[in-house]
């Protein structure tokens, strides 16, 4: 295994298209990265420039400290697992997997050991002498997986593995990726669109939007103090609520003022300045209190049960256009059309540029 | 109106059948019917079965000489055409490189020359490197309407296929060439086989350059030889049909061998494998 570094890689294509801009990535020896961010964000480029199908335009990217830029894909040691599995069809899944090491003149015995081995970790001892074709989509997606580990690569390399599995089985594959990764310690880059599954895969998180990484962080990092905006809005489920405003600052103290609510108490969790602001609270960080204590008054329009929360769909009563999502456990004493008062948990208030989105608390 | 409508397509079907496999038919009764009784009031049916024109054929006109020379023309230019031209196609279909499109576009524009045009010009440049009357001398011709057919079919062909594939097998540790002969080749089989096939077919009925760039019997193809089969005086239409059903018997027999492989390549892509 070895340590992944993107150094100021970037990628215009020719068309004008820019995949990548400046980016900045140390993947360390046996950690696991997940690049996550909407479609079209540059994160499966960024996957194929490591892995060497694609050039990068500027910058370096190096592999356990070598430099790789302009090494072409079969001298690189990675493994790539894609979202289409792309098992070789006409292979059984014994050749399948032997491919790899055949490429790289392993020797036959040690061949079978390394294939035997990895159908043992992953359950498909019944399964080697099939075609991809007689095999159901998780057993195919296990052949894939089965494909990298056998190799015992530099790194492994995941674009979106999960996201053609139905979600029961999703989550089955998940929990195994995350015991692989730990057994055999293994560098990971694991790209994928699913913020879920980035927040619990991941020893770091990558968040990516339009060819920029906007922040790299632990997930509860990204959780609790996102860097921006985007992230505010993109990690977390359902999505962070955000209200647009104005930050002011007298002597009364810091003010938080916007068409949907004002905050005034709250000195230290509001920051002192003045200027247009973005203030982001977490579905769960709402609270129901009585009118008067309120920091915003909300019809309820739609409740949906979770299973073991609700969750609440409301709307401002003093400006009409905001909605608000809040979660609350499933006995919370809310009724459709009802107007409730609700309250936001202070400790976990997020504030932004209301310009350029950086986080200001 | 329901009636017809089941049967309707059965009875345009059975007539379009009929229309193609009639003179066909009409070619096996006539050549195993003996030279006096051809011109006698013609019959559906086969009064008395003969094989004096086949016997005619491979003793008397020696028939195994044309055979043998379209054999070794059609083969080799099918088989230069697979190899090359599959190498070629890939290159067209998958590589990034300048002046792809102009390139598919000028290998499409050559096809487009009507072949009487270039019969002349082909002679001299022929007679220049020596090449008249010779296998190597049909087979360079052969090669400029066989190729971009090849080129095109297998372009097209090749594209369908995820390019997961390829960049899967360099993942894996495979070079390009590998990656092309290890995975794609085998999965082009159905694309390979129907090229071949076109190819061959193509090249084994071609009549124009056959008979301009060859000289004696030695070297002439199959329609050819059949074509000269007719003396000043009488043309032997028992011999001209046996030879005829000789050698359209073994293209319709490859044809329905693979039947099935031709039409997956042809329809290849239109829906997903």
């Amino acid at each position: 295994m070895a340590s992944v570094t993107l150094e100021n890689v970037g990628k215009t294509y020719p068309n004008g298209q820019v995949a990548a801009r400046d980016m900045d990535l140390a993947i360390q020896d046996g950690e696991l990265v997940v690049l996550v961010g909407p479609s079209g964000c540059g994160k499966s480029t960024t996957l194929r420039m490591v892995a060497g199908l694609e050039t990068p335009t500027a910058g370096r990217i190096l592999i356990g400290g070598k430099d790789v830029t302009a090494t072409p894909p079969q001298d690189r040691d990675i493994a790539m697992v894609f979202q289409t599995y792309a098992l070789y069809p006409h292979k059984t899944v014994r050749d399948n997997l032997a491919f790899g090491l055949r490429m790289r003149r392993l020797a036959a015995d040690e061949i079978g050991r390394r294939v035997r081995e990895a159908a043992r970790t992953l359950g498909l001892e019944e399964l080697l002498d099939r075609k991809p074709a007689q095999l159901s989509g998780g057993q195919r997606q296990r052949v894939a997986l089965g494909r990298a580990i056998v190799r015992e690569p530099k790194a492994f390399l995941l674009d979106e593995p999960l996201s053609n599995l139905d979600a029961k089985l999703r989550l089955q594959t998940r929990a195994e990726l995350a015991r692989i990764h730990k057994q055999l310690g293994a560098t990971m880059l694991y790209v994928t669109h699913d913020q879920e599954e980035a927040m619990t895969l991941g020893d770091r998180v990558a968040v990516l939007e339009d060819g920029r990484l906007q922040q790299v962080a632990s997930p509860a990092e990204v959780y609790r103090r996102p860097a921006n905006v985007f992230v505010a809005g993109f990690i977390g489920s359902p999505a962070m609520n955000l209200f647009r405003g104005l930050l002011q600052t007298d002597d009364e103290g810091p003010r938080f003022e916007s068409s949907g609510c004002t905050l005034t108490s709250g000195v230290g969790t509001i920051p002192g300045r003045s200027g247009p602001a973005i203030l982001g609270v977490r579905p769960p960080d709402i609270e129901l209190c009585d009118r008067e204590s309120a920091d915003l008054s909300a019809r309820v329009e739609v409740i949906e049960l979770l299973g073991s929360a609700i969750l609440v769909h409301l709307r401002a009563t003093a400006a009409e256009e905001q909605t608000i999502r809040a979660v609350g456990p499933e006995d919370w004493e809310v009724a459709e059309d009802e107007v409730i008062g609700v309250r936001f948990n202070r400790e976990r208030l997020h504030f932004f540029d209301g310009d350029g989105g950086r986080r200001l608390n | 109106m329901r009636r017809l409508g089941r049967w309707g397509p059965v009875i345009v079907v059975g007539l379009l059948v009929l229309a193609i496999a009639f003179p066909f038919y009409w070619a096996v009764v006539s050549s195993l019917t003996p030279e006096a009784r051809l011109f006698e009031a013609p019959s559906l049916f086969p009064r008395q079965l003969v094989f004096d024109h086949y016997r005619a054929l491979f003793d008397e006109r020696n028939f195994w000489i044309p055979i043998r020379n379209s054999l070794i023309v059609a083969g080799n230019t099918t088989a230069f055409c697979v190899l090359v031209g599959s190498l070629c196609a890939y290159a067209l279909a998958r590589l990034q490189f300048r002046w792809k499109r102009p390139i598919l576009a000028f290998i499409l524009a050559v096809t487009m020359f009507p072949q009487i045009s270039i019969v002349s010009p082909l002679y001299l440049l022929l007679r220049a490197l020596g090449l008249i009357n010779t296998y190597p001398g049909l087979v360079l011709p052969y090669l400029t309407f066989a190729m971009p057919l090849t080129v095109w079919l297998l372009v097209s062909f090749f594209r369908q296929l995820p390019a997961e594939l390829e960049e899967a097998a360099m993942a894996d540790g495979a070079s390009r060439l590998r990656a092309f002969w290890e995975i794609i080749l085998p999965l082009s089989l159905p694309g390979l086989a129907t090229t071949a096939i076109l190819t061959l077919v193509y090249c084994w009925n071609e009549f124009l350059f056959a008979l301009s760039f060859t000289l004696g019997p030695e070297r002439q193809t199959v329609p050819v030889a059949i074509a000269l089969f007719r003396g000043q005086y009488q043309v032997p239409w028992g011999q001209i049909l046996a030879a005829a059903v000789v050698a359209t018997a073994p293209v319709a027999l490859l044809v329905l061998l693979f039947q099935r492989k031709i039409v997956q390549g042809l329809t290849a892509g239109t829906v997903k494998g």
